[in-house]
């Protein structure tokens, strides 16, 4: 249903002159050539820690930025060739879920017209349709009709991001992308989402991509599992036996159980401080397996066992 | 070992135009010297208020009833002469925003060193300045030293170096460790830590978590967090906490291997789903604290509801250790 | 604190009110024809004169009345040209960005660097002194700071999630400006302008005391230019001077207090009922 091919997003600072002439490499390779399908009916799930870039991919997927390079095919029509009526009848089909429910929902908008919005702008029905419609997603998503008059901030995070949910549904989408829906929330209610999240999928045969940093929940959730490390697909499996079967050192550290104090822990997280062109594996210099090899080359996303692709030379 | 901190019966209210918050409905909690409490509880069960109450910085908020003993001292009570000179000194606060909580136009080392220097003089102005504890430069440098040698900073991170940095020039980590760092300069009794890890991506939650455990056993902490990994791993005791009260209370592992209040059960059940199996089913939503069910707050949302559990707010029962506020322990729950 | 800016905002709706109630009402509660030629100058208040009479024997009482039309008139007026200038130019900077955001606020930075009340003066010389030049000119000088903070307010709501929800949703320009942008920045909006009523009116009086006004328009700088010129500060003739100075001086207060409650009651993040 989706493919993503070779899909590259730079970001290139704007300098001075003087500083352009002495740091000419100074980019973001955010998403650095990501190459990966999405079947109908599917869940995908994306993971990676802050900073890999699986926001900005999930936003270059959807043309929301600009991509630098590579193709993104919906259903066989490349997403960048589409002219403006093309488009829009994609973002009818293709809906977004973020991550932050506290500035994705217009905080001067009542509930009601946040959830009428989508209707609103592909011209859906009249006014009554369109309220009606708003009444039975409020159902699914079980919130009290009597939210619909009142604003955002009066609702906690769970709540919002309910009606965030209702919101990317009510257009009848094939395709949902959840950018850490369930990012800042409590276990519990997080549960409840992700509950409901499962059920609507069901209900309304919808594929997803799921993209989180809590390993647990896209464990869970997914069909088949993706490991983003800075801006490059690592691994892309299937989410059955991931936790056995996983070969990628990253994806293997992300896995592991909180560790004891005596442990020597890899240094935190992604840093994009140090961009200047690094070649060989993104991964080596913190991998505890490194060769002389991954310092040189870097690994090309290979199938090593028929589903299962990665990106690293040692998998074999 | 002696008990450091003694909460009991803590009733702590907000009056707001929506109505009367209560924050805390009758907390108790005990914490020995030396020993690490966790409190485990969603976003709005009231754990913020309680630890900013045990210093008594939850104003606009009201103490109203109830007793917050620290080393015999009811903390309720002082003034904020007396208070100050705690702060800081007997009792650190770690808070959980490590990325506003340092002064962006100081380095490491000024504001270590800042820290210091305030807490030994109490937090007094005058006497920073012209007291007696006037501290110099060598003597700051040697307990900057010793304090992040017993977190084991040394290896990690060149002193040097840290100190002549800013906050923005570290990383998310670096600067939560900062913080802990200035929290224990002046070998507090009791350390307080505010979701320690929730705002970091997993390898530094690992390494802050680390540090906790080298500290356990040298310092009382209470460590406040909705993560099960970060407490587990890091306390010997916990608390968990539902609608402004602690509904269970006791060793950190017997809890979670035996978890007895419905609502730990609950919190328990929703930490790792495992794949194939369903969701736990969980109906209702978090309590607002202005309109609290009669009875035990959790009860509309109790599979194991009973009638009196909407008749009687239940007290603690004490079940092999643990303390359970639940009518399920109690008479009628036995019978 | 929402219940005390209510009050305040409250106070100074009710001052402006009266104040232009009064400049309406003006003919029915003066005494005389500002501009008629009265018996004698230079009269102290008394019965038939309440606040006495200025260098040409008019009633400074109808005067004040009278001159409170055109200054508020001129207020109103130029901020309203200020902020209609400032916010188009603040919101199309904004929200198109790129090099018609600079080029814009290149423009926009020339003049806010100009000090104001010596363009105007100079402006004024060359285009001469009736109402509507002198609106026009202090409008011209006071639209590049509404400019600066509409376009930032703007540059911060485009940025904002529910925008790129509403992009991701379909939206085209025309929408998210009109449904999102828009709304959310017309708090800010308005806020400038109830100032920019308050600073044009300071500078149209400044502008008259100084001479440069509409001779042929009343207004209280006039008052207070005429005060000055013909001897009334020199001789002690409080009447004369003070009145219209304490009104312009309520007028900023009441516009101030007014723009103090719009800025809170804005934010619909203070409608918050619970306290977490």
């Amino acid at each position: 249903m989706i493919q993503v091919q070779g899909l590259k997003k730079h970001f290139r600072f704007r300098h001075g002159l003087i500083t352009r002439l002495r740091h000419p490499d100074h980019v973001i390779k955010a998403v650095d050539g990501v190459s990966f399908d999405i079947k109908e009916g599917e869940t995908l799930g994306l993971v990676g820690e802050s900073g890999c870039g699986k926001t900005t991919l999930a936003k270059t997927m959807l043309r929301l930025h600009l991509p630098t390079g590579g193709r993104v095919l919906y259903r066989g029509r490349d997403i960048l060739s589409m002219g403006k009526k093309e488009l829009k009848a994609l973002r009818r089909e293709v809906q977004v879920i973020f991550q932050d429910s506290n500035s994705t929902l217009d905080p001067r908008m009542t509930l009601g017209s946040i959830l009428e919005e989508p209707l609103r702008i592909h011209h859906v029905g009249n006014r009554d349709l369109r309220k009606q419609r708003v009444a039975e997603m409020m159902e699914k998503v079980k919130l009290s009709p009597a939210f619909l008059s009142r604003h955002p901030s009066e609702l906690s995070g769970g709540q919002r991001q309910r009606i965030s949910i209702g919101r990317a549904l009510l257009l009848e989408p094939r395709f949902i992308v959840a950018d850490e829906p369930l990012a800042g929330l409590d276990p519990i209610v997080s549960t409840q989402l992700l509950d409901l999240m499962l059920s609507l999928k069901r209900d309304y045969g919808l594929t997803y991509l799921f993209i989180s940093h809590d390993l647990d929940t896209v464990a869970y959730v997914s069909d088949r599992i993706g490991v983003m490390y800075r801006g490059k697909i690592v691994e892309i499996m299937n989410a059955e036996r991931f936790e056995s079967r996983a070969r990628h050192p990253y994806t293997r550290f992300l896995l592991t159980p909180a560790p004891r104090a005596s442990e020597p822990a890899l240094d935190g997280g992604v840093h994009f401080r140090d961009q200047r062109s690094e070649s060989g594996c993104l991964f080596s210099k913190k991998c505890p397996h490194s060769t002389q090899l991954c310092a040189e080359l870097s690994p090309p996303l290979r199938e090593i066992v028929p589903g299962h692709q990665v990106a690293c030379h040692l998998a074999d | 070992m002696k008990e450091l901190l003694k909460v009991r019966d803590l009733h702590v209210v907000f009056e707001t135009p929506g109505g009367l918050v209560q924050a805390n409905r009758g907390v108790n909690l005990d914490v020995k010297a030396n020993e690490a409490v966790g409190i485990m509880g969603e976003s709005g069960c009231g754990k913020t208020v309680l630890f900013l109450s045990l210093l008594r910085l939850q104003q606009p908020g009201k103490i109203v009833q109830g007793c917050v003993l620290f080393d015999g001292r009811d903390l309720a009570r002082l003034g904020q002469k007396e208070m100050q000179r705690i702060r800081g000194s007997q009792i650190a606060l770690v808070l959980q925003d490590h990325a506003t909580a340092l002064n962006p136009s100081f380095t490491v080392g000024e504001q270590l060193g800042e820290a210091l220097v305030i807490r030994k003089n109490g937090g007094d102005l005058w006497r920073t300045v012209w007291g007696q504890h006037k501290l110099d430069d060598v003597e700051v440098r040697r307990e900057i030293d010793s304090v992040l040698q017993d977190l084991a900073l040394g290896d990690v991170v060149h002193v040097d170096k840290l100190l002549d940095k800013y906050p923005h020039q570290l990383s998310g980590g670096m600067r939560q460790r900062v913080l802990i760092a200035m929290a224990l300069l002046a070998r507090p009794r009791l350390l307080i830590a505010d979701e320690p890890t929730t705002a970091l991506d997993r390898a530094t939650q690992m390494q802050t978590l680390a540090l906790f455990e080298r500290l356990r056993g040298r310092t009382a902490m209470l460590i406040i967090s909705h993560d099960l990994d970060a407490i587990s791993q890091t306390c010997d005791r916990v608390a968990v906490m539902y609608g402004g009260s602690i509904v269970e209370r006791g060793a950190a592992a017997e809890v979670f291997a035996n978890p007895r209040h419905p609502y730990t059960r609950l919190l328990l059940s929703c930490q790792k789903p495992r794949r194939g199996e369903s969701l736990p089913p969980v109906s209702g939503d978090v309590l607002d604290l202005i309109d609290f069910p009669p009875g035990c707050s959790f009860h509309p949302r109790c599979s194991q509801a009973m009638s009196v559990c909407s008749q009687v707010k239940p007290s603690e029962f004490e079940v092999e250790g643990v303390k359970v506020a639940c009518h399920l322990f109690g008479e009628e729950g036995r019978s | 604190m929402p219940i005390k800016a209510d009050k305040m905002t409250w106070a100074g709706v009710a001052i402006l009110a009266l104040l232009v109630l009064c400049t309406i009402l003006a003919p029915l509660i003066t005494p005389h024809d500002p501009w008629a030629y009265g018996r004698q100058p230079f009269l102290n208040p008394g019965r038939v004169n309440p606040l006495g009479t200025n260098d040409v024997g008019q009633d400074i009482f109808s005067e004040l009345v009278y001159g409170g039309r055109t200054s508020l008139l001129i207020g109103f007026a130029a901020a309203l040209v200020a902020v209609t200038t400032g916010t188009l130019i603040g919101l199309v900077s904004g929200f198109c960005k790129g090099r018609l955001d600079e080029a814009l606020m290149g423009i926009t930075d020339v003049f806010l660097v100009i000090p104001a009340l010596p363009l105007v003066i100079l402006v004024s010389v060359y285009v001469g002194t009736s109402i509507w030049n002198i609106i026009l000119v202090i409008g011209l000088v006071s639209w590049p700071s509404t400019a600066r903070v509409i376009r930032s307010q703007t540059l911060s709501v485009r940025e904002s999630g529910y925008v790129e929800s509403a992009h991701a949703m379909g939206a085209d320009d025309s929408w998210l400006m009109w449904r999102h942008v828009l709304p959310n920045v017309l708090p800010l909006i308005l806020a400038r302008f109830v100032l920019a009523v308050a600073i044009a009116m300071l500078m149209e009086a400044s502008l008259s005391f100084l001479g440069l006004g509409d001779p042929t328009a009343k207004s209280w700088g006039m008052m207070l230019h005429y005060a000055f010129a013909r001897g009334g500060f020199i001789n002690g003739l409080w009447w004369w001077y003070l009145p219209p100075g304490l009104a312009i001086a309520l007028c900023t207060l009441a516009l101030n207090l007014v723009n103090f409650g719009v800025e809170e009651r804005s934010d619909p993040r203070l409608k918050r009922v619970m306290e977490r």
